[in-house]
């Protein structure tokens, strides 16, 4: 049974890592998180893994379960000079590419190296390696890796049906995150290799698409400040619309608690927990971070992106760079390298409102702040900037002529 | 009625805002009520009119005067009309604009005989100006308001059928001096009830069989995950069923309209609400003056008992089969519904009797199911 077995990552950690994750390596059953108290309240969590409607996967191409690197060079000489530059040592270039097959493609390197070396190679090496291959988009297992958020790898893949074989491989084959926290998995292809139908395929990926996500619900056992609470969740003018029903359950003694889906502006909820609509890229395109984050207090979502033209001047015009605490709606960005490369919305207690892609296999989820650091942090210097939504052009001051006017 | 399974709905005692229970095949739900008023925002200016006008469409003061005869007025009550109300006529309206005494000389009998004169000849005064309860003891209310309100308000409350009903709103706003007090007591008389819903899952639950129920049939496909993430959770025994919502009425739910939704003259109601459950976006069209076929015919299927997840249900007159109210049938008799096409109403989840407590002013209803179509 596979409730038998427990694999986890944590010979393969470093020091630094096994405070951070021990806790996360309790046995099943899994039990619901106890955040910390605040303005908030007290939040209580627990994850779910949720897949993607059964009819996308058909859309996906099966990956060949030879593994490729592309590089943007024209010869092996000027690649091997990169990788050297890059911090590789002679000896892990000369690893890396030993038998490995390299065909110059148009203006890059394709460079298919021996299965040998992909399950052998040393998890630090790895770690390091496919950082320098995640700096190119067309290494796109290792541009946007499966991220792991725990240590406790036969957790993470419960109810997939693997077997114990598949879970030691995919141990094997995971490697820290440069932020330190939680794993990736780049080594898809090379999984392919134990599916041995086009079934088990679809299985594969469907567990590895799988992501992972956090129920949230507000503890109100023990309430010290009811309007101290409406106030946060409110966030002042901008969430109003979930004033009515707070203050309904506030004043419920039987209520004990309250799913933080509720307690979310309108157009959120309605992502929540959803990967988009093939309907939502009828205009050319899915919805992005960018989207999701400037949409949250919105009742009808404006499609702007992260690429958009807009984008500076909307970050300038309608919010506002802040010192304070993170409140209810606070916009996060990531930047690495001067750049922006993701951002999320602040919820409470280090929780945030998310989507972490741009395609049809993300879902808008919650999820733990130090989870999406790490999944977006490829070169392990990313810093957040935090920014307070002020625009308050969404409130309806009056009513023209015309609105029905009925009871 | 017709609903799937063997429920066994059980009360804690006789409040509302207790916890509550049904078992089916959509599992164990657990559900408690809790009451929403609207936002001061989502309040318009004809709200607080403190008028207290009738208005006959098609009637000189004469014949105004035949009918208050025919609603059988007492001679005290004509007395004070004909002596104390202003009389107007506009176009093709006479308006009778009457005060305090006159109110407070009506009886329940008198103003059930109005109202049903203008729902029949004056449906839009009627819609503007009968506001229905949805429960008659007044329990959330009478907790907001004062007792001399509320002696107010009962004084001024009548029965429709089933409906209790008043059109006394600007009466009840005289009473009060300071704006606030005003868009409070507003608020309150349309508080609305709401559900908070939520599963439960235990170690006896036959899961698969609940997936199923809440997929609807291929409907409403990204719940197994969810409902699978609790299983292995110890301490995540019960799962809100807003997650367990399509998109659309998981955005709305508990919501209040806004202007973004509606369109000159019209606003999100019953019908917009129900065609939309499982679409991935609202539409425009729904709010274009075409008949329920047209929105029925090609999307959904009419169906017979047991209704499940995501049904369709319209109600109409039994005699005139005129359209009444439609809403979504969720589980055993909890609905998804919106009352109405008006700002203060939100989108709720509610119990079969609660919804039916503003409808039913007359008699049982036809109803139809019907299931959206699947497309292969």
């Amino acid at each position: 049974m596979l409730r038998c077995f427990f694999i986890f990552l944590l010979p393969l950690l470093p020091a630094s890592l096994l405070s951070q994750d021990a806790i996360r390596m309790a046995p099943f059953p899994k039990a619901v998180e106890l955040g910390s108290p605040g303005l908030w309240g007290t939040l209580e969590s627990y994850k779910v893994r949720l897949s993607c409607p059964p009819q996308y996967l058909s859309f996906i191409s099966i990956p060949s379960e030879r593994t490729e690197w592309k590089f943007p060079f024209e010869t092996a000489p000027q690649l091997e000079k990169y990788l050297s530059e890059s911090g590789l040592t002679p000896d892990e270039i000369a690893y890396l590419l030993e038998e490995a097959q390299v065909f110059p493609a148009e203006e890059s390197l394709r460079v298919f190296p021996s299965p040998e070396v992909i399950i052998g190679m040393p998890t630090a090496l790895r770690a390091k390696f496919y950082r320098i291959l995640a700096r190119f988009p067309e290494n796109t297992f290792h541009r946007r890796p499966a991220f792991l958020n725990t240590a406790n790898v036969s957790r993470y893949f419960y109810d997939s049906h693997f077997k114990v074989e598949m879970l030691r491989l995919i141990a094997t084959l995971s490697y820290p995150t440069p932020s330190g926290h939680g794993f990736f998995l780049s080594d898809i292809p090379y999984l392919m290799k134990q599916a041995m139908s086009s079934e088990e395929e679809r299985q594969l990926l469907n567990a590895l698409l799988r992501v992972p996500a956090l129920m949230v619900r507000l503890n109100l056992s023990d309430l010290t400040s009811a309007e101290e609470l409406t106030d946060y969740w409110t966030a002042g003018f901008k969430n109003k619309q979930v004033r009515p029903l707070f203050e309904s359950v506030m004043g419920n003694t039987h209520v004990d608690r309250l799913d933080v889906g509720h307690l979310l502006p309108p157009m959120a909820r309605r992502s929540l927990n959803s990967f988009p609509e093939q309907s939502d890229g009828l205009d050319g395109r899915y919805p992005d971070w960018f989207w999701t984050c400037y949409n949250f207090f919105r009742f009808t979502p404006r499609n702007v992106y992260a690429n958009s033209e807009e984008f500076d001047t909307l970050i300038q015009s309608e919010f506002m760079k802040s010192q304070d605490l993170y409140e209810f709606g606070d916009l996060l960005l990531l930047k690495s390298k001067g750049r922006t490369v993701h951002g999320c919305i602040y919820i409470a207690d280090d929780i945030v409102y998310t989507k972490n892609g741009s395609g049809l296999f993300s879902p808008t989820i919650l999820m733990k702040l130090q989870d999406v650091v790490a999944y977006h942090d490829l070169e392990g210097d990313v810093i957040l900037e935090h920014y307070r939504n002020t625009s308050t052009k969404r409130s309806i001051s009056h009513f023209p002529t015309g609105v029905a006017e009925v009871n | 009625m017709v609903f799937a399974g063997k429920a066994d709905t059980t009360r804690s005692g006789t409040d509302p805002s207790a916890l509550r229970s049904t078992t089916g095949p959509w599992g164990t739900l657990q559900f408690y009520e809790v009451v929403i008023r609207p936002p001061s925002g989502n309040l318009w200016p004809g709200l607080y009119d403190e008028k207290s006008i009738w208005s006959f469409p098609d009637l000189g003061k004469v014949e105004v005067k035949d009918l208050f005869d025919a609603l059988n007025f007492s001679v005290e009550l004509k007395t004070l009309i004909y002596e104390q109300a202003k009389w107007t006529v506009q176009g093709n309206f006479t308006e009778v604009e009457v005060n305090d005494a006159i109110i407070e000389k009506m009886t329940p009998e008198d103003r059930l005989s109005l109202t049903n004169w203008w729902k029949t000849n004056h449906a839009d005064f009627f819609q503007r100006s009968i506001t229905n309860f949805e429960d008659k003891n007044f329990t959330a209310i009478s907790m907001a308001l004062s007792p001399e309100m509320m002696h107010h308000l009962r004084s001024v409350c009548f029965l429709r059928g089933n409906v209790l009903s008043t059109f006394d709103r600007p009466y009840l706003l005289r009473k009060l001096n300071s704006r606030l007090e005003k868009e409070e007591l507003i608020r309150t008389i349309f508080t609305t009830h709401s559900l908070i819903v939520r599963l439960e899952v235990n170690p006896e639950t036959n899961l698969e069989s609940v997936i199923q129920y809440w997929e609807a049939g291929g409907r409403n496909p990204r719940v197994r995950s969810i409902i699978e993430g609790m299983r292995s959770t110890s301490g995540a025994d019960t799962l809100d069923i807003l997650h367990l919502l399509p998109p659309i009425p998981r955005k709305y739910l508990n919501s209040f309209s806004t202007l973004q939704d509606s369109f000159p003259g019209t606003a999100p109601d019953c019908f917009w609400t129900a065609i939309q459950f499982f679409r991935p976006q609202t539409s425009y069209r729904s709010f274009d003056e075409l008949p329920v076929e047209h929105f029925i015919i090609g999307d959904f299927d009419e169906v017979e008992a047991p209704t499940q997840f995501g049904d369709l249900v319209c109600l109409f007159e039994e005699e005139s089969r005129e359209f009444v109210h439609s809403y979504i049938h969720i589980a055993d008799n909890l609905v998804f519904t919106k009352n109405g096409g008006s700002f203060v109403r939100p989108w709720t989840l509610s119990t079969l009797d609660r919804m039916l407590a503003i409808y039913q002013s007359e008699g049982e209803f036809h109803r139809m199911t019907f299931r959206t179509i699947t497309t292969p």
